[in-house]
């Protein structure tokens, strides 16, 4: 019964914010508490092509919803601000495959691309890109990510 | 990995991006140190190969260096080795650690002590036509340095005749418009363009530029513009890519592909290009010699062909190098070349500092293998050889920290000359 009403109340909030406005996300982002890791398509839907029937963030269509607990949500975040797990001066010259979003509880959106393209691409709450460092090998970002969802 | 390992490359290639590449880089430096005007000269080879000397016009010394970044600001020369007395007595010079940050440069006396810094009076790139026996005498004594020869050599170039030849050079630049590598990208555009043009000029070619980027971008642009090439059996191409690459699980060719994919498309055969399929329709139109290279990534991206989504020594002067090597490598050489940064399963790197790892690289190599003060002829395998071994240097170097963003980049090549 818990997790029927946490996946209508995740499908609900993605679906305010794939449909409302930039201000009224911003509104919304800045009054959830909850911190998500989103399983996602790896290339992004321009909005003229996105379906009603489906589920964006930040242009990517949401797969699946991964259950994480506090403990993990928590080194997530502090990874996620971590400098040493980005490079911003060296970038592989590999094509962004995105694996997952990262929804902060700030209203950040991460879209993650995983080795051997580590990338981010970091959205503020308005979902304007506001940076794309690449991950570093020894980043603890993706060991993270992988407890949740093991390959 | 110590830090002094790890100081290797980066810097290297930030000071060329400072002064434009030459076969060798030579800086001036001056500082006091306890009342006593020391000068110093730091002559940088390649990434393995940097040493200094220093002079307080008694005693000279020498040392060698490596680069490395203290912060991803930071760069620094670190002493590796005890100074070597080369004349005199004097055994109280400073170990030398320079830091270049933003622009300021500092020496700093210990690593340990950092705070105690002399401030550099003076940093400059020497000139090639300065390296005059004065002036070489300050750091080289005649009889017990062969680099004092070599060097002078450099300075007073043999005078070569002006050569003479029909021949065009076609010079075609494919460039992403990927956002995250724009920085790297523009970079080698630049190399690109300096290099080829200097080249051009040296040998009085036609120089026919084809640059293809931002939204001129696609598949289709690109073999139209090479289907489009009017050649002359006499003629040169070279094709230089400068952006993100792949190849799919199903691919034969050990080379990757070009991605032209938009921000809103999946990758697919429609977007993408082949680098072997570039390099036969170059072939196919019969220049005499035709260069090919990719400076991208050739990592696998886990899917087929059919399941792919359906609906896509920069330096300006060239006056270092010699006439006759450049025409013995682009105007006696016959045949073809093809490169790609990094092997089947690999990703390759770009840096916002100097460009691709490769490219740069190849730059270098090129300028080292034209230098006056290399002995033997010129050969492309020895450039495209050391290209690749220097970007691999850098790739494991960078890569064994840990820190880094990059993979192992082995590049690889198919070199048909005659």
């Amino acid at each position: 019964m818990k997790n029927i009403f946490f996946n209508v109340f995740s499908v609900c909030i993605y679906f305010l914010i794939s449909c409302s406005t930039t201000q009224n996300v911003s509104k919304i982002m800045n009054k959830i508490q909850t911190f998500f890791v989103l399983k996602i398509d790896q290339f992004p839907t321009a909005k003229e092509n996105q379906r009603s029937n489906k589920n964006y963030i930040c242009n990517y269509e949401i797969f699946d919803t991964l259950k994480s607990n506090d403990d993990l949500n928590q080194k997530i975040k502090n990874e996620l601000t971590n400098a040493s797990n980005y490079s911003v001066d060296e970038k592989k010259r590999c094509e962004f495959l995105a694996s997952y979003a990262i929804i902060t509880d700030e209203g950040l959106c991460y879209i993650v691309s995983e080795r051997p393209c580590g990338k981010i691409k970091k959205f503020n709450s308005n979902f304007l890109l506001i940076g794309e460092p690449d991950l570093t090998n020894n980043n603890q970002l993706e060991v993270l990510i992988n407890n949740i969802n093991p390959k | 990995m110590n830090n002094a390992k790890r100081l290797i490359l980066f810097l290297c290639l930030s000071i060329l991006t400072f002064t434009n590449t030459n076969a060798q880089i030579f800086y001036e430096f001056r500082f006091l140190n306890n009342n006593t005007n020391i000068k110093g000269l730091l002559v940088y080879y390649d990434a393995d190969d940097i040493f200094y000397r220093l002079s307080d016009g008694n005693n000279i010394a020498q040392g060698i260096c490596n680069y490395g970044t203290v912060q991803s600001e930071v760069h620094m020369f670190t002493q590796v080795e005890n100074q070597v007395s080369v004349v005199g007595t004097r055994t109280n010079f400073p170990q030398i650690n320079i830091l270049v940050n933003n622009g300021s440069r500092y020496i700093v006396n210990n690593l340990n002590s950092p705070n105690i810094t002399i401030l550099v009076n003076s940093w400059r790139e020497v000139r090639y036509d300065e390296l005059t026996p004065d002036f070489l005498k300050q750091f080289f004594v005649p009889t017990v340095d062969e680099e004092y020869y070599s060097f002078m050599r450099l300075g007073t170039p043999p005078a070569e005749p002006p050569i003479k030849s029909t021949a065009r050079m076609h010079l075609v630049v494919a460039l992403t418009n990927a956002s995250d590598i724009q920085r790297s990208v523009e970079i080698d555009k630049s190399n690109v363009l300096s290099n080829f043009r200097g080249i051009a000029t040296e040998l009085n070619l036609q120089l026919i530029e084809t640059i293809i980027e931002g939204e001129g971008f696609t598949k289709q642009n690109i073999e139209n513009q090479l289907r489009n090439l009017s050649i002359n059996a006499d003629d040169i191409v070279i094709f230089i890519y400068s952006g993100h690459g792949f190849r799919f699980s199903d691919q034969q060719s050990d080379y990757p592909r070009i991605s032209c994919k938009r921000e809103y498309e999946s990758i697919s055969a429609s977007n993408s290009l082949e680098l072997e399929e570039v390099n036969n329709l170059i072939i196919r139109k019969t220049p005499r010699l035709s260069v090919v290279i990719g400076d991208c990534c050739n990592n696998n991206i886990g899917v087929t062909t059919r399941s792919g989504f359906s609906n896509n020594l920069t330096s300006r002067n060239t006056a270092s190098v010699s006439k006759k090597k450049l025409s013995k490598l682009f105007l006696e050489s016959r045949g073809n070349i093809l490169i790609a940064a990094a092997s089947k399963g690999q990703t390759s790197c770009g840096s916002n500092i100097d460009g691709g790892y490769f490219l740069t690289s190849f730059f270098v190599s090129l300028k080292n293998e034209l230098s006056f003060s290399k002995v033997s002829d010129p050969t492309w395998s020895n450039i495209v050889d050391e290209a690749i071994d220097a970007a691999l240097y850098r790739s494991t170097t960078t890569n064994a920290t840990g820190s880094s963003v990059c993979g192992i980049q082995n590049g690889i090549r198919s070199i048909n000359i005659r």
